[in-house]
C-alpha cells in the first residue's frame, strides 16, 4: 500500500483517469462503455472526483457572490453541505446496484459508483466556473449564471442515464425503468435507516431508564 | 425564491424564537421581521402619549365606539360613539398636548323631507364575526322607528351643544344639560319632550343618530356620518349643520332588493365622491356623489377559483354543490383616504396563504384597481405566521388603515391588536401594540387614524382612544422616509444614520444609506451597505456602476495585460511547435 502510494506512476495513472472524465462527458456512449471494461477509471479516481465535487459544493455555497446565491451563512454547515452531495450518490449506487443485479445488469457496485461520479463532471466544472463568473456579473446578468448551472444539471442527468445504459448494457427504456426503481429504493433505504435509528434510540432509552431506576434505588 | 427560502428557513427557526417573542417590561414590544424572516426586536417607534376616556370629560364612557377621524386642519378628533348613538368631538389643545371636549352631537336638524324611510332589516349584527367575544351591537332597545318620533324617554339626550362650558350632568348614565333656558322656542304641540324641541326655528326636524358606525371629515371640513341603522349617510357642514343625506339607491337594476343599505365606514374624496362600505355588500364600495346620486360599485375583489375547485365543481352532484363553499368576493371592512385621494382598503379575510390572491391591504385607484406597491420581503399582510401564543391564534385580520403623507401606512390588526407600519414600498418598518390591559395595548381594536405624526387607536371594548406619539427612533425613521420622498437623499441618509445609531440591526437603515451612497456615486460604500442587507437587486445596480468605473479607470492596464498574455501564449505555442518539429525529425 505504502509502496503504491510512493510510486510516482500511481499519480500519473490517477491523473490520466481523472482526465478521462473530460472524454466521458463529451463522448458518453463510448466513454462510459470503456470506463470499467478497459479500466479507464478506478474507484480511487472516482473518489478523488467526489471529494473535489464536495469541496466545490462547499465553495459554491460560501464563495459565490451573494447576488446569485443567498446562503444564511450564520447557519451554514460545511460537512452537511458535503454530505448532501456524497450521501445521495452513495445511496444511488447501492440502490441501483441492488435492482440492476436482479435485472441482468452487467455493472458491479464499484462500476456504478465510478460511472455516476464521472457523470457529474459537468456539474463540478460549471459550479467551479460559476464561482468565478459570479464575481464579475451583476444581478440582472445572473440569468447567465443560472442558465449555465441548469444546463450543467440537465447534462449530468442525461449522462447518468447513458452511464447506466452503458455500464449495465441496457436499452434506454430499461435504464430509465431501473433508475426509477433505484429512486424508490433510495426512499426505502432511508426509511429503513430512520426506523433503525429510532428503534435503536428507543432501545437505548429503555436501558438507560432501567439503569437510572436501579441507580436511584441503590442510593 | 428569496421569500420561499426565507419562509422555509424561518419555519425551522420559529421553534427557537417562539420562547423569546414577548419581552415583558415597561416599554411596548416593538419588532420587525428580518431578511431571514426572523423576528428582530427594535426600539419603540411609538410611545403612548395619552388616553381618552369618555368618563374623564363627564360625558359618560363611550359605548362600543366604532370609528374615529381626526382632522389636522381643525385639530379636531371625531369619535363615532356607536353604542351611545352620538358623535363626540374633541379639540387638541396643543399647549397642554391633550384633548379638550368640544361637543357631543346626538342628532341633527334635517329637512322634514329627508326623514329616512326605513326598510325593515330585521335583527342585525353589525360587528364582524369575532370568536374572541368582542362586543356585539345590541339593538334591542333602540328600535329603528323610535328615531323618527324621538319620543323615547331613554333617549333623553341633548340635541346639540355648541358650548363646552355648559354644565354636564349624569342622569342614569345618560347625559342631560342642566340648562333651563334651553327651551326658548314656542311649544306648539309638536314638541313632546320638554327638554328640547323636535323642530327648530327654521322648521327643520330633529333626527337623532342611530348607531353611527363611521365618520369622515373631508378637506373642506364637511362631515360625513354613516348613520347605520337610520340607513343613511349624513352630510353636514363643519358646524354639524345639515346639508343633505344619501339614501339607498332606489334602482333595482343596480342594487338587489335583498341588499340593505347599512353603511358602516366611509370616506369622501376631493372630487366629491363618497365611498362607503355597506354591510353585506361584496361588490366593493358603493360610490355616491355628495348629492346622493349612486354611481356604482368600486373596487370589487376578483374571485379566482383554483383549477382544482373548478374540477370538483364539475363532477359534483347538485346536492354536493349546494354544500360547497361559495366563491364570493370578500367584503372590505374598512377604508381610508390618502393625501393623493386614493382609497386604502382593508379586508379581514386573509388566510395566511400569500398565493390565494387575497390582498388584505389595497390601494384603489379611481377605477378600483389595486395599485399598492408590494416590494417588501413579504406581502403587507401583518404577521408572517399565526402561531398560537397566549390563547390567540390565526393570521392577522386587519381592521383599519391610515396613510401618512409620505405614503407609509399603518394597518391595525384585530387578531393581536398590533399596528403594522409599512413604507410606501410595502416594507414592514415596525410592529407594536398588542392585546392586553396595559397602556399601549388594546382589548379590541376598531379604528386607527393619524393626527399629524401621532397615531390614534380606538378600542371599542375598553372604550378608549389611545394616542401614540413617535419616539426619537420613530421620528428619525419617518423623517428619513419624508426626506427620501421629497427627494432630499443626503438628508435622508443622515436620518438613516441616526436610526442606525439607535438600532444597528435595522435593515432599512442600511438600505437607506446605501441608496444615498449610490446616488452620491460612492459605489463601493453602497455595495458594502447593500451586502449587509442582502439586497441583491440594488447591489447589482451599484456593482454594475462600480464595474463600469473600474474598467474605465483601468482600461489601459487591462488591455496591456491581455496583450502580454496573448504574446506569451503565442510565443509558447511557437516554441512548442518548433520543439515538436525537432522531436519529429
Amino acid at each position: 500500500m505504502v509502496a503504491t502510494l510512493k510510486n510516482i506512476d500511481t499519480y500519473t495513472e490517477l491523473l490520466k483517469q481523472l482526465k478521462y472524465a473530460l472524454y466521458c462527458i463529451f463522448h458518453p456512449a463510448d466513454g462510459f462503455w470503456c470506463i470499467n471494461r478497459e479500466k479507464r477509471a478506478s474507484v480511487a479516481s472516482a473518489t478523488v472526483l467526489l471529494v473535489v465535487y464536495c469541496l466545490i459544493e462547499v465553495m459554491r455555497l460560501t464563495l459565490t457572490n451573494f447576488q446569485m446565491l443567498l446562503v444564511p451563512i450564520e447557519y451554514f454547515n460545511a460537512p452537511m453541505a458535503a454530505l448532501s452531495i456524497c450521501v445521495p450518490i452513495l445511496l444511488w449506487s447501492v440502490a441501483n446496484w441492488g435492482f440492476t443485479t436482479l435485472f441482468n445488469g452487467k455493472g458491479k457496485l464499484s462500476d456504478i459508483y465510478v460511472a455516476t461520479v464521472y457523470a457529474f463532471t459537468p456539474v463540478i466544472i460549471c459550479n467551479a466556473a460559476g464561482i468565478v463568473i459570479s464575481q464579475f456579473i451583476t444581478f440582472e446578468e445572473g440569468v447567465l449564471y443560472h442558465t449555465m448551472l441548469s444546463i450543467a444539471g440537465i447534462w449530468a442527468f442525461l449522462l447518468v442515464l447513458v452511464a447506466m445504459m452503458q455500464v449495465h448494457d441496457y436499452t434506454l427504456l430499461k435504464a430509465i425503468a431501473t433508475s426509477l426503481l433505484a429512486i424508490c429504493g433510495i426512499g426505502f433505504i432511508v426509511f429503513i435507516f430512520l426506523l433503525f435509528f429510532s428503534l435503536v434510540s428507543d432501545a437505548f432509552m429503555y436501558f438507560y431508564s432501567l439503569y437510572n431506576e436501579i441507580v436511584f434505588r441503590l442510593y | 425564491m428569496r421569500k420561499l427560502l426565507a419562509i422555509v428557513l424561518s419555519s425551522v427557526l420559529l421553534i427557537g424564537l417562539a420562547s423569546t417573542v414577548h419581552a415583558a417590561g415597561p416599554t411596548n414590544y416593538t419588532y420587525v421581521y428580518g431578511f431571514w424572516a426572523d423576528e428582530i426586536a427594535t426600539p419603540d417607534a411609538f410611545a403612548v402619549a395619552g388616553m381618552v376616556y369618555g368618563f374623564d370629560y363627564g360625558i359618560g364612557n363611550f359605548n362600543n365606539p366604532q370609528d374615529l377621524h381626526s382632522c389636522k386642519l381643525t385639530n379636531k378628533l371625531y369619535i363615532a360613539d356607536t353604542g351611545n348613538n352620538r358623535i363626540v368631538v374633541f379639540d387638541l389643545d396643543e399647549s397642554t398636548d391633550s384633548f379638550v371636549l368640544n361637543r357631543v352631537v346626538t342628532g341633527v336638524y334635517i329637512d322634514p323631507a329627508d326623514v329616512p324611510v326605513l326598510r325593515d332589516v330585521g335583527e342585525v349584527d353589525l360587528e364582524e364575526d369575532d370568536e374572541e367575544g368582542a362586543p356585539h351591537f345590541d339593538d334591542g332597545e333602540h328600535s329603528v322607528d323610535e328615531t323618527e318620533h324621538f319620543d323615547d324617554d331613554e333617549d333623553d339626550v341633548n340635541p346639540q351643544t355648541d358650548e363646552i362650558d355648559e354644565q354636564w350632568t349624569m342622569d342614569n348614565g345618560q347625559l342631560t344639560i342642566d340648562d333651563e333656558d334651553e327651551n326658548e322656542i314656542d311649544e306648539d304641540g309638536l314638541v313632546e319632550d320638554e327638554e328640547f324641541p323636535l323642530y327648530n326655528e327654521d322648521g327643520l326636524i330633529f333626527s337623532g343618530f342611530n348607531s353611527p358606525h363611521g365618520i369622515f371629515v373631508d378637506k373642506h371640513g364637511e362631515i360625513f356620518i354613516a348613520d347605520t341603522l337610520n340607513q343613511r349617510i349624513l352630510r353636514l357642514d363643519n358646524d354639524f349643520n345639515y346639508i343633505n343625506s344619501v339614501f339607498r339607491p332606489d334602482d333595482p337594476t343596480v342594487v338587489d332588493d335583498g341588499i340593505e343599505f347599512l353603511p358602516l365606514k366611509l370616506v369622501a374624496d376631493f372630487s366629491g365622491r363618497i365611498f362607503t362600505q355597506v354591510r353585506n355588500v361584496n361588490k366593493g364600495f358603493m360610490e355616491f356623489d355628495v348629492d346622493g346620486t349612486f354611481h356604482g360599485y368600486m373596487g370589487a375583489s376578483r374571485v379566482e377559483p383554483r383549477l382544482i375547485d373548478i374540477f370538483w365543481k364539475r363532477i359534483a352532484t347538485d346536492a354536493q354543490r349546494r354544500q360547497m363553499e361559495l366563491f364570493v368576493p370578500t367584503e372590505y371592512n374598512n377604508l381610508s383616504l390618502d393625501h393623493d385621494g386614493f382609497v386604502y382598503a382593508t379586508l379581514s379575510a386573509y388566510s395566511g396563504n400569500p398565493f390565494d390572491g387575497v390582498a388584505p391591504v389595497r390601494r384603489l385607484n379611481a377605477i378600483g384597481e389595486d395599485i399598492l406597491i408590494r416590494n417588501g420581503y413579504a406581502e403587507p399582510a401583518g404577521d408572517w405566521w399565526g402561531g398560537s401564543f397566549g390563547g390567540i391564534q390565526g393570521m392577522s385580520r386587519f381592521a383599519d388603515v391610515t396613510v401618512f403623507p409620505n405614503n407609509s401606512y399603518a394597518v391595525l390588526d384585530r387578531t393581536r391588536g398590533r399596528i403594522f407600519m409599512y413604507d410606501y414600498q410595502g416594507e414592514l418598518l415596525y410592529v407594536f401594540g398588542g392585546i392586553g390591559n396595559t397602556r399601549g395595548r388594546f382589548l379590541d381594536v376598531a379604528a386607527i387614524d393619524r393626527m399629524g405624526d401621532n397615531l390614534l387607536v380606538l378600542d371599542p371594548r375598553a372604550a378608549t382612544v389611545t394616542r401614540f406619539a413617535p419616539t426619537r427612533y420613530g421620528s428619525y425613521i419617518t423623517a428619513a422616509m419624508d426626506y427620501y420622498y421629497s427627494g432630499d437623499y443626503d438628508k435622508s441618509a443622515e436620518m438613516w444614520n441616526m436610526v442606525m445609531n439607535l438600532n444597528g440591526n435595522y435593515d432599512f437603515a442600511y438600505i437607506g444609506m446605501g441608496r444615498a451612497a449610490l446616488r452620491n456615486e460612492q459605489y463601493a460604500e453602497a455595495m458594502r451597505l447593500y451586502e449587509i442587507k442582502h439586497d441583491q437587486e440594488n447591489y447589482g445596480k451599484a456593482f454594475q456602476l462600480f464595474r463600469k468605473d473600474w474598467i474605465e479607470a483601468n482600461i489601459t492596464t487591462i488591455l496591456l495585460c491581455l496583450l502580454v498574455v496573448y504574446v506569451i501564449l503565442k510565443t509558447l505555442s511557437i516554441v512548442l511547435k518548433i520543439r515538436n518539429k525537432r522531436k519529429g525529425e
